[in-house]
């Protein structure tokens, strides 16, 4: 049984930058991970070579054993940390849109999450607020049924209230059959519904531990012991 | 999924396109219309010193309106080809390359929505035309079928054969055209941190290398037709096109291929 | 509202001690139902692994038991849950002595304070 997402020496180079290097890990299915680094750590660059929008410069990535391809496209839900939405679309034009494309899309619960957001299903994303397209697009990306769901900087640039909102619709669709990658900068926030911790230094992985191994191992939370690891 | 990537790319099309041509549409009988009356004799009551204001604005209409007529089928182009670099390779390319479809699917149904609208494009302008020279009494309906009788008296439509030609000329030029702005979307986003600028260098270079094997071709045509019998001008464009058609099948065929090769193996969002 | 949990300690050590003070306080009555992992860690906005982690250690205590059709039931064991307090009330009071008497009070005067206090 191939793990759910395994890098193998990943590497990718932008000409002569090196935004990442040497990456290799497994995760397995069930579990909440934390991606974290500090900006322009090559967080964004692994979240996109797993979703194929970027090819490896040696290495590979593999998705339920495969290289990221239609049938990965299928298993990983991808929330991109900018506005990747259709301006001009509708909240119902967008749901219609999601479930023609992703024959795993649970219609009744993006309805029900957005429709618990106060939105009309035919405003459209050019009228909504910053805060409420992301959150819109947080909903469309967890309503499909997905092995994998890379989440970059969901938190990052919004309000605490929203905070909450958001990692608790994280936790809501979380299930034991998949798992949930959340790349941030913001570690306090997230760090209690962590499972593990893939922490990237320079583009290298730097640590891979459980929350709880690092907090017995070095009496102090994720988030203070990233502090002193990225230490200015 | 092929038909659902067409539908939606109809309708994020076809929502400003056809508003444009809708707009042309109506605007060109107004515009007929004012220019038939201004140039009418209730007008020449008004002209004073040989000067006649609404005769100023009737100028200026009609040339607004040969304006537009161009302009509508270039920002029918403009707006595609915006349409496509937007949803490849900008932010909603995010969306467009996580789809569960293959690469090939998304070229072609873009690139067949494209060739719609801009046939489509080309159709209205034609019907505006004929709108508006109608309404300025340039035709009618009597006029017309003694035109084509003359026409069939010339003999025109012996001549069917180099119309045909000429049209697939058109036709495969323009789906040359679309594949090429892929191709180069495909190789030039490539370009670290200026992928639009690397679009245009790419395109810029694949028309200057089309045009030099359309050169080349033309010249072997020629040299073909000299040591052939002389033929008349019919023939001569017929051999003149022959050349273009091919090499537009051809180079079609070869941004395809690009396209799809790079925008699958080589995406780099 | 999430849990108030610390940052020095593994979560689910945390969490274990926020059910069993639920407990002990009557907030959970004995023999009566307590929520899924999955409510539970949602409701105090932690990983439903490290909740599953807390139940686990809760049902070797002996404080919780599950019935796999009906759920997580609190145990009607009421001397357990005596004898926790018991010993919870004991940390309090080795833990509130130990700093009173860094104050330098002897144990006389601590039990005049106390009593003076409570009423």
């Amino acid at each position: 049984m191939a793990p759910l997402l395994e890098c193998r020496t990943l590497t990718k180079k932008y000409g002569n930058t090196l935004a990442l290097n040497n990456v290799s890990f497994t995760l397995e299915k069930g579990r909440i991970v934390g991606l974290l680094g500090p900006n322009a750590s090559g967080k964004t660059t692994l979240i996109k070579l797993i979703n194929g929008l970027l090819t490896p410069t040696s290495g590979e990535v593999l998705i339920n054993g495969m290289r990221p391809g239609i049938e990965s496209k299928l298993s990983v839900a991808y929330l991109p940390d900018t506005m990747f939405l259709n301006d001009w679309m509708n909240v119902k034009q967008l749901i219609n849109y999601y479930s023609d494309f992703y024959s795993n899309f649970d219609v009744d619960k993006a309805y029900d999450m957005l429709k618990r957001l106060n939105l009309d299903e035919k405003m459209r994303v050019k009228a909504m607020s910053k805060g409420t397209k992301e959150k819109v697009q947080l909903i469309l990306t967890m309503s499909r049924d997905a092995d994998l769901y890379c989440l970059d900087e969901p938190i990052g640039g919004v309000d605490p209230a929203s905070r909450d909102y958001i990692l608790s619709t994280i936790l809501n669709n979380y299930n034991e059959n998949g798992s949930i990658l959340i790349s941030t900068h913001l570690i306090s926030d997230v760090e209690q519904i962590l499972d593990d911790v893939l922490m990237i230094r320079f583009g290298c992985l730097y640590i891979h531990k459980t929350v709880d191994e690092i907090r017995e191992e070095k009496h102090m939370s994720v988030d203070e012991l990233f502090r002193e690891v990225f230490r200015c | 999924m092929l038909g659902k990537l067409f539908k939606h790319e109809f309708r994020t099309t076809g929502r400003y396109i056809v508003a444009l041509l809708a707009l042309l549409i109506v605007v060109t009988p107004l515009t007929a219309l004012y220019l038939r009356f201004s140039t009418s004799d209730v007008i020449d009551r008004f002209t004073v010193n040989n000067f006649n204001i609404f005769q100023i604005f009737s100028v200026i209409s009609a040339l607004v309106y040969v304006a537009a007529l161009v302009s509508v089928v270039t920002a029918t182009t403009i707006l595609l080809i915006y349409n496509i670099y937007k949803s490849m390779v900008t932010s909603q390319g995010y969306l467009t390359h996580t789809l569960p479809v293959p690469t090939s699917y998304i070229i072609i149904s873009k690139g067949v929505v494209m060739f719609v609208w801009k046939i489509l494009s080309v159709i209205v302008a034609f019907i505006s035309l004929m709108i508006f020279t109608y309404i300025l009494g340039v035709w009618n309906f009597d006029n017309i079928a003694a035109f084509i009788k003359e026409l069939r008296k010339l003999n025109f439509f012996a001549y069917m054969p180099s119309m045909i030609l000429m049209a697939a000329s058109l036709i495969f030029g323009t789906i040359q055209k679309i594949l090429m702005y892929f191709a180069s979307f495909a190789v030039g986003h490539r370009m670290n941190g200026h992928p639009f600028l690397g679009s245009v260098i790419a395109y810029i270079a694949g028309s200057f290398i089309l045009s030099i094997i359309l050169a080349i071709a033309n010249t072997i045509a020629n040299f073909a037709f000299l040591y052939a019998d002389s033929y008349g001008l019919a023939d001569t464009i017929d051999i003149m096109m022959i050349p273009a058609i091919i090499i537009s099948i051809a180079s079609s065929v070869v941004f395809y291929i690009i396209s799809v090769y790079m925008f699958k193996n080589k995406l780099n969002i | 509202m999430p849990w108030e949990l610390t940052s020095d300690r593994p979560i689910y050590i945390q969490l274990v001690e926020h059910i069993k003070f639920d407990i002990m306080s009557g907030r959970y009555k004995p023999g009566g139902k307590i929520e899924p992992v999955r409510e539970l860690a949602i409701k105090a906005s932690v990983n439903p692994n490290t909740m599953q982690k807390a139940m686990t250690v809760l049902e070797q205590s002996g404080l919780i038991y599950s019935n796999r059709t009906s759920g997580r039931f609190i145990t009607d064991d009421q001397e357990l849950i005596d004898s926790l307090k018991t010993s919870v009330a004991e940390a309090y009071c080795r833990d509130f002595i130990a700093k009173i008497r860094q104050l330098g009070y002897s144990n006389d005067e601590i039990k005049d304070n106390l009593n003076n206090y409570l009423e």
